[in-house]
């Protein structure tokens, strides 16, 4: 259960970015989030449904969240893939173990929309 | 109106800990973020530590755990100088919640030229690993009777770990924990990344990680100072 942590920081995050940006109703917030974030999606739309309470968020305001694809580079072949099979980097070409993450950490707010 | 901002999720925390971490800094400190499951032995650690430490630099304690201050009562009791974080349910701990116990310790230039904070995070392989609390180093603890499958278990928290703690060592021989499965979890989980096993209760390989602990430190608040960052 990380994700009440995450969502009263990206909540903080909205309250900030709307009062520079001038809005006073958010409606929709997009975040994307990687798959190697281990950030679950009912925990995620449960933690927003609780902590979206009162200014600047609308009743009712949407979360929509962009799920990324974790994708790796081996260290050995160069191999670019999907790491299968939990958090540990085998490359399926040649075995090789460990290697960069290029993709799938991401947890970002991307945009907030409203008026 | 839609505004685009692409900040990360938990910016908010990262900015507090770089705070947290040039705070530190200017007066001549490194903190250290130690981290692992309940009851892996991080307060027995930092007690065999203490009089070690001591004789080298400056030492203070911050302890996390959900409730009570039993940790950081230990600690003084071991002649350590040492503030209790409550989290009150929050399963890790936060920069701003380490602000707070900088502000309780008033942590000044050591005579000893500098000093280490030692902060012991709340015991979960999970959580803490995402918060940033201002941390030169960080070092995970694993003991030997929660098994040798952890590190595949939970990579996360090992994935940004800076050494590896084996503890209680000397119970080994009556469980089935091999250092050797450890490893191999390591080599692809976080590559050459040091591994000590220890036994904090006898004493035995302490040495050998505070020894690395002092030098990385030290290097760390060099490495800084001439970057003059």
């Amino acid at each position: 259960m990380h994700e009440f942590g995450i969502m009263e920081s990206v909540v903080e995050v909205v309250r900030e970015e709307a009062a520079r940006a001038g809005l006073r109703r958010v409606e929709r917030v997009a975040m994307v989030v990687g798959e190697r974030t281990a950030v679950l999606p009912e925990a995620l739309e449960l933690a927003w449904e609780a902590l979206r309470d009162g200014e600047p968020f609308a009743p009712g305001a949407r979360l929509e969240v962009e799920w990324r694809q974790a994708e790796a580079a081996c260290p050995a072949c160069g191999l670019r893939y999907h790491p299968e099979g939990g958090f540990l980097l085998v490359c399926p070409g040649c075995g090789a173990l460990g290697g960069e993450l290029l993709a799938g950490e991401e947890l970002r707010v991307a945009s907030i929309e409203g008026e | 109106m839609k505004v685009e901002i692409g900040v990360k999720a938990l910016g908010a925390n990262e900015r507090q800990a770089e705070a947290n971490r040039r705070r530190l800094r200017e007066a001549g400190w490194v903190a250290v973020n130690l981290l692992s499951s309940p009851g892996s032995g991080k307060t027995s650690l930092i007690e065999a530590a203490l009089p070690r430490l001591e004789a080298v630099c400056a030492v203070a304690v911050v302890e996390g755990d959900v409730e009570t201050a039993r940790d950081a009562e230990r600690v003084a009791a071991a002649g350590g100088r040492a503030v209790q974080i409550e989290t009150r349910g929050a399963c890790h701990l936060d920069a701003r919640m380490v602000a707070r116990a900088l502000d309780e310790l008033e942590l000044g230039r050591p005579a000893s030229g500098w000093g280490l904070l030692l902060v012991e995070n709340v015991g979960n392989l999970v959580c803490p690993a995402e918060y940033l609390l201002g941390e030169e180093l960080r070092v995970v603890l694993l003991s030997t009777p929660e098994g040798d499958d952890k590190v595949a278990k939970y990579p996360e928290v090992f994935r940004t770990a800076d050494a590896v703690v084996l503890n209680k060592m000397d119970l080994a021989p009556y469980l089935d924990f091999r250092v050797e499965r450890v490893g191999r979890d390591l080599a692809a989980v976080r590559p050459g990344v040091p591994v000590f096993p220890l036994s904090a209760r006898s004493g035995e390989g302490v040495e050998a990680w505070l020894e690395w602990l002092v030098r990385n430190a030290r290097e760390r608040l060099e490495l800084r100072k001439s970057a003059g960052a």
